[in-house]
């Protein structure tokens, strides 16, 4: 299983990685902003997104938008500070499967890892 | 007065209540659940703009329905074992990865503050980092600003919050 992990923050991409490897999963690429990211789905294939919402150069809600247009309906994560009804609305109306919002402890994390992480 | 507000000496008024509880309350769940961290709080000053020195400190800006900006601050120490909490890894002075730490706890006080204070149409932007020993931050002069004292098993360290257009938030 392969993840892609879309934060602007370098330590947040840890600690996220550190949850997928609890759970089993390692093959893991980084990408520290909403462009990057998009160009890094293009190019590879991935079997879920974990992303921020508020990136520089683009964000987390224009990168699920762009992945869906392009037809994926890969299982998308979000993970931000963003927790207001309309936006938690926005979010899924654009794709997301899941939604978590941050501060959360290390077993929420893994509570929404559990639904879509498929290892072997 | 709320429960939060309890353990300080002062008497807050109705306006400050409104902006104090919800930096407050979430400041120690982002402590709590991110750190492991009990953080208490010490004390609470209105309008000491540019008093403080500190080592480290996160900006976000508010926009919209509300102006303005959270600072947190804190010293070199405390924002060591905050990285250390937090990855796992023992820095020994203010690399990246501190840098990145503190303006993460900034993002999540501030963004998570901000939904709290139930005004909608307020956005925030991507936190900046100052680092340097002894800097001080200034405020916008018509901003009231509030300035909070936690402290935590590794120290001390401050959010100070400058609002303008307190009218927006909801009594």
């Amino acid at each position: 299983m392969k993840v892609l992990v879309a934060d602007d923050s370098g330590v947040m991409r840890k600690i996220i990685s550190r949850s997928l490897n609890a759970v089993g999963v390692t093959d893991i690429v980084e990408a520290t902003d909403g462009q990057d990211a998009i160009q890094k789905f293009i190019d590879d294939t991935f079997d879920m997104i974990l992303t921020d919402w508020n990136m520089p150069n683009k964000s987390g809600l224009e990168l699920v938008t762009e992945i869906r247009a392009l037809g994926s309906s890969v299982p998308i994560i979000m993970i931000t500070t963003e927790a207001q009804k309309s936006q938690v609305i926005a979010a899924i109306q654009a794709g997301v499967n899941d939604y978590l919002t941050k501060p959360f402890e290390a077993e929420d994390l893994r509570a929404k890892l559990d639904k879509f992480v498929v290892v072997p | 007065m709320h429960s939060i507000l309890q353990d300080l000496t002062i008497e807050p008024s109705a306006e400050q209540e409104r902006i104090l509880v919800p930096f407050i309350q979430c400041t120690k769940d982002v402590f709590s659940m991110m750190l492991g961290w009990p953080v208490e709080t010490v004390a609470v000053i209105s309008d000491r703009q540019g008093a403080q020195r500190h080592d480290c400190s996160g900006i976000l800006g508010f926009s919209g329905a509300l102006r303005g900006s959270i600072v947190v601050s804190l010293d070199q120490e405390v924002a060591l074992a905050a990285t250390e909490a937090f990855l796992g890894e023992r820095q020994d002075s203010l690399t990246a990865e501190v840098i990145d730490t503190v303006g993460e706890l900034t993002n999540m006080i501030g963004g998570s503050s901000k939904d709290r204070l139930g005004v909608s149409g307020v956005a925030i932007g991507l936190p900046t980092i100052i680092s340097g020993r002894n800097h001080c931050v200034s405020f916008d002069p018509r901003a009231q600003v509030e300035m909070i004292r936690f402290q935590t098993p590794h120290g001390p360290f401050t959010i100070e919050i400058a609002i303008v257009g307190l009218d927006a938030i909801p009594q």
